[in-house]
């Protein structure tokens, strides 16, 4: 009969027709692009550690050089390696934007020992919060301290300078101020 | 569905090219501007906003047209519209994305750009500006793969879709009038503290998005086989048409007010742009004017409106007045003369000039692999 | 109660809070000039001051640092020469005083001081998107913190006097001598003057004020009636510029 022809016909022609992707015209491997990401990753990758190259020598310690005539500075060793630059960036904020430039800190005599007076209680000293006139004022020459560390823990790019002596000048500009 | 930009034709591939090599030299160009400082454009103490800033300016209105084809389809019904809002919110997301990169390379300190997020100022409209902008470029990333990915599935899209297309009509305006209010609350600059400038802002926002859309849907027809049909283009025409004559219309009332009030220190700037400033400015400015009126003159005949030739060269006249004006004259007439009544010309350099294609080029290759998406999905469902 | 007053008692409270609520977001929305507790000013003698030396010039933009003239051994990459910082400079009555300016003018050409006004309502402050500017609460001084300006130039289009200039160079390769005490600044921030609120700390006056040796400017607190700047103003005419635009500038003309 016509219909089971037609039928048939159907059956031998059927295509699936909403199969999710299609095929492309031309089978392309994605070898290519795989390769060249990975090789733009290993370059980004090698980039950095390639910069940082000549910093230090691997177990070598900095040597810092410390000032000569104060013994003590305005907070205690242990304090300032943790947090000298949460203390900047206090002082700063206190000094620019709240106009409060001084504070007061306990006097300490040679050996560190906080200083009292008769009544036993603690003598204080008045100090600026000030980057170039307080601590710049003992620590005169940036290379020789702040750079030491900042490089050697690649914080500074080696032969680079900190961000903050692009602005803040040596009291004694013998060093290389920036540029 | 990204993908579908990574196959195409050796003219594609040209395309791409091309653009990769703008902007790699555009980028030695900045790395120089970062290294030697803004010092390298043509900028200075009293035009200290010029190519970088008015290209943004120009771009935030591109940006936000994509809501005249958003706006009839889906608060209106306009059915034509149906194949073409993909085409608008992908056009709308490297117009964004231009935006950003242009203030970007105009700041002194980009490495500083949290400051603007970590130390929120609701004081300042360019706090505004960036919410606003980022806002708009994530509802439209959402709303169009969102749409696109359930156009290629064949299912209804999911129902939070809705909403947000809602929201980004009037987040939509509201990104250009943010903008404008940069402009026009400065009362040290008489030029554009005008009540008008937000809508200015809106109308020829309204002319020369639409504008690159007709042009860049009639080479979506040459180029790929997606055709969102005559009937769109001929209404984007109409909108085009009725978005510049009011953009026309406002700016001639800016020069109604100013020289019939007469008032000295208002004319200077239009002076400086019209008649005493460098050459190429003058020229750009009467080149607006001229390019606006032969567009206005070809949109407003309807037999020259609807034959699809002539409505793109009316479209390109338009897009090109709208950016002649807005791209070059408005911000560099804002600051001429001075404050003390000097006039300093600004000249763009060609560093700057580089960096600019650059980040065109970042926009139209953006925009080439999101059509490139848009069209390749379009065109696996018509052949299904 | 029934279901309509309630309602309407609910609608008009909320409407009160957030009316109220709105007014406070507007009111800090609005500039951040704060109440003063002093109100430093600058009066300039314009009788006293022709503009024909450079002593306060000089002295400003040594004690900070800028680099107002190029370096000649530094060609600056750009193509103009406008992009110099200046926090002090002369212009003209003419230009500073134009609307105020009529055909018989005898003055209009002659030089006039020109600085930040460091305005009662500025709309640099209002502008910067990162509170990078602001007027001090405590003595009106409208500054600068460097550490936090992105450089947008915003402040820069939105002061109404051109006060502000920008770092379009690395300022070090413009400066021949350097002052320790007070730092440059980097590429990319913009400065101006800061009515010396670093010698106001240590109990010195302003250093232009100080250079001047016509006896010329007054410097002081206008809150107090003894200071130099209040005395300046008593019996005299003066005036600011711009005074239409609502700005409140502190620096004051005498004619």
């Amino acid at each position: 009969m016509a219909d089971d022809k037609d039928i048939e016909k159907q059956e031998e022609t059927y295509e699936p027709k909403n199969y999710e992707y299609k095929q492309t015209e031309h089978a392309r491997s994605d070898m290519p692009l795989i390769v060249l990401g990975l090789l733009v990753f290993v370059a980004l990758m090698l980039g950095a550690t390639l910069a940082n190259r000549g910093i230090g020598k691997f177990g070598s310690k900095p040597v810092l050089d410390l000032p000569k005539d104060e013994k003590f500075c305005v907070r205690d060793v242990k304090f300032m390696r943790e947090n000298h630059m949460k203390l900047l960036n206090t002082w700063r904020d206190q000094v620019v934007r709240d106009g409060v430039r001084t504070e007061k800190i306990p006097r300490r005599d040679a050996t560190g020992k906080i200083l009292k007076d008769a009544s036993g209680k603690t003598v204080y000293q008045t100090i600026g919060r000030s980057l170039t006139k307080t601590c710049l004022r003992c620590h005169d020459n940036h290379e020789s301290f702040c750079q030491r560390c900042h490089e050697y823990t690649g914080v500074v790019k080696h032969g680079g300078t900190l961000k903050c002596f692009q602005c803040h000048i040596m009291p004694n500009p013998k060093t290389k101020a920036g540029r | 569905m990204l993908e579908k930009a990574l196959s195409g034709s050796k003219g594609y591939w040209a395309w791409i090219f091309s653009l990769l090599v703008l902007i790699g030299i555009g980028g030695g160009f900045y790395l120089y501007q970062l290294n030697e400082g803004l010092g390298v454009t043509g900028l200075n103490r009293d035009v200290s906003w010029g190519l970088y800033i008015a290209q943004f300016t120009f771009l935030v209105g591109v940006a936000a047209s994509a809501v005249m084809v958003v706006l009839p389809y889906y608060l209106h019904d306009y059915k034509e519209f149906g194949k073409i809002t993909i085409l608008g919110e992908f056009l709308a997301i490297p117009a964004c994305i231009m935006c950003m990169l242009f203030i970007g390379v105009d700041m002194g300190r980009p490495d500083r750009i949290v400051y603007v997020f970590m130390h929120p100022s609701p004081n300042s409209v360019m706090f505004w500006d960036t919410l606003v902008l980022f806002g708009y470029l994530m509802l439209n990333v959402v709303i169009g793969w969102t749409m696109l990915s359930a156009e290629r599935k064949g299912v209804a899209p999911p129902k939070w879709v809705k909403p947000l297309i809602y929201l980004s009509i009037p987040w939509a305006v509201s990104i250009h009038t943010v903008t404008a209010f940069l402009y026009q609350g400065l009362p040290g600059r008489g030029f554009w503290m005008t009540a008008i400038m937000a809508p200015r802002f809106l109308a020829s926002a309204f002319a020369a998005g639409p504008s690159f859309l007709i042009l860049m849907v009639l080479l979506v027809r040459k180029f790929t086989k997606f055709d969102p049909g005559d009937a769109a283009l001929r209404k984007l025409g109409q909108i085009v048409t009725y978005a510049m004559f009011i953009s026309v219309f406002f700016f001639l009332m800016e020069v109604f007010t100013v020289y019939y009030s007469n008032i000295p220190e208002h004319k200077h700037h239009f002076s400086f742009l019209f008649k005493d400033g460098p050459t190429y400015l003058v020229g750009a400015m009467w080149l607006f004017v001229a390019l606006a009126v032969i567009g206005l003159v070809i949109l407003v005949n309807p037999k020259t409106r609807n034959n699809i030739t002539t409505l793109a060269v009316g479209a390109g006249c338009v897009f090109t007045a709208s950016w002649l004006e807005k791209g070059l004259g408005l911000v560099i007439g804002g600051f001429t003369p001075n404050p003390l009544g000097k006039y300093t010309v600004y000249t763009p350099s060609l560093p700057e000039i580089a960096i600019a294609v650059m980040v065109w080029s970042v926009g139209f290759l953006i925009l080439t692999v999101l059509y490139k998406v848009a069209t390749g999905v379009k065109e696996e469902k018509a052949a299904s | 109660m029934d279901r309509g007053k309630r309602n309407f008692l609910k609608i008009a409270g909320l409407t009160g809070v957030g009316a109220y609520v709105g007014l406070k977001g507007v009111e800090a929305i609005g500039n951040k000039s704060g109440k003063a507790a002093k109100k430093l000013a600058l009066v300039i003698d314009t009788r006293k001051c022709k503009g024909d030396c450079p002593d306060c010039i000089t002295a400003c933009h040594r004690e900070h640092n800028v680099p107002e003239k190029h370096n000649p051994n530094f060609k600056p990459p750009g193509p103009n020469e406008n992009q110099g910082i200046k926090w002090i400079w002369t212009s003209t009555f003419g230009g500073a005083f134009g609307e105020q300016m009529h055909e018989r003018t005898g003055r209009r050409k002659d030089p006039l001081l020109v600085l930040c006004n460091h305005c009662a309502d500025p709309p640099c402050t209002r502008v910067c998107p990162t509170g990078a500017t602001w007027k001090r609460p405590s003595d009106g001084i409208v500054t600068i913190d460097m550490h936090r300006c992105i450089g947008c130039r915003f402040c820069m289009a939105a002061c109404p006097y051109g006060s502000r200039s920008f770092n379009f160079h690395d300022p070090r390769r413009s400066l021949k001598a350097v002052k320790p005490g007070f730092p440059t600044r980097t590429l990319g921030v913009v400065e101006k003057c800061n009515f010396c609120v670093e010698r106001l700390a240590e109990g010195l006056g302003p250093a232009c004020v100080g250079a001047c040796t016509k006896k010329a400017m007054h410097f002081g607190d206008l809150n107090d009636k003894n200071s130099p700047a209040s005395k300046a103003l008593v019996g005299v005419h003066s005036i600011t510029r711009k005074p239409n635009l609502g700005t409140g500038p502190e620096v004051f003309y005498v004619l």
